[in-house]
């Protein structure tokens, strides 16, 4: 019996790929306090008394979803030649990645301070996708490079 | 663990990529094999030993330190 691995088509991969460049694009110039365009839009969800009811930023919210997905598909699609090693080397970078994050977390408790520590919470989120992309594909390559 | 697969190969004058695709896996998995950086599944060491046509024991062989 097969064990399901969960992953997408290769295709999405290059979806993801794709989507990767414009979404973090637009999350640096955030970062970067960057004006980006200001399109208010009815909004509703979670918030201080629980449900929110009001306006959100359609840019801001759109690019923070498209990166998060863009991540999503390069992290989650299977590989062109997927198989038992490969999925040993994805194991090992979720690990790694894990305790990376782990500790750039532990040190945010430590020394981040004041609201800035919440906008920390949310980037390393994405750098739990991000050195989890780094190290599979890094490893991956080197493996690759064994063959010439 | 130790393994003759690269032996096995020459014996039968097959490529790594003949013998990757005969068990379903890709040509760098059977290349990590053969260089001992990569120790497969119970299922895929008795797919490359069935393969060969020898117990999966006389292909991959426990060391000391395993």
């Amino acid at each position: 019996m097969k064990p399901k691995n969960y992953l997408l088509p290769y295709s999405c991969k290059k979806v993801g790929m794709w989507m990767f460049l414009p979404f973090a694009a637009l999350c640096i110039c955030a970062l970067l306090d960057v004006k980006l365009p200001d399109i208010e839009v009815p909004w509703i969800g979670l918030g201080d008394n629980f449900f929110y009811h009001g306006t959100a930023n359609l840019v801001a919210e759109v690019t923070m979803t498209g990166f998060l997905v863009s991540l999503s598909l390069i992290a989650l699609s299977r590989e062109k030649d997927e198989d038992e090693m490969t999925g040993q080397i994805r194991m090992q970078s979720f690990v790694w990645s894990l305790w990376f994050t782990s500790f750039v977390l532990a040190l945010g408790i430590l020394f981040v301070m004041g609201l800035i520590f919440l906008d920390f919470v949310l980037a390393a989120i994405y750098l739990f996708y991000i050195v989890y992309i780094l190290k599979f594909n890094l490893t991956m390559r080197s493996v690759r490079r064994e063959l010439k | 663990m130790r393994n003759t697969v690269k032996v096995e190969r020459a014996v039968k004058d097959i490529t790594q990529q003949d013998l990757a695709a005969a068990v379903g896996v890709s040509r760098q998995t059977i290349n990590s094999i053969e260089a001992g950086r990569y120790v497969p599944s119970a299922v895929l060491a008795m797919k490359i030993a069935r393969y060969f046509g020898k117990p999966t024991e006389s292909i991959f062989e426990l060391e000391e330190n395993d």
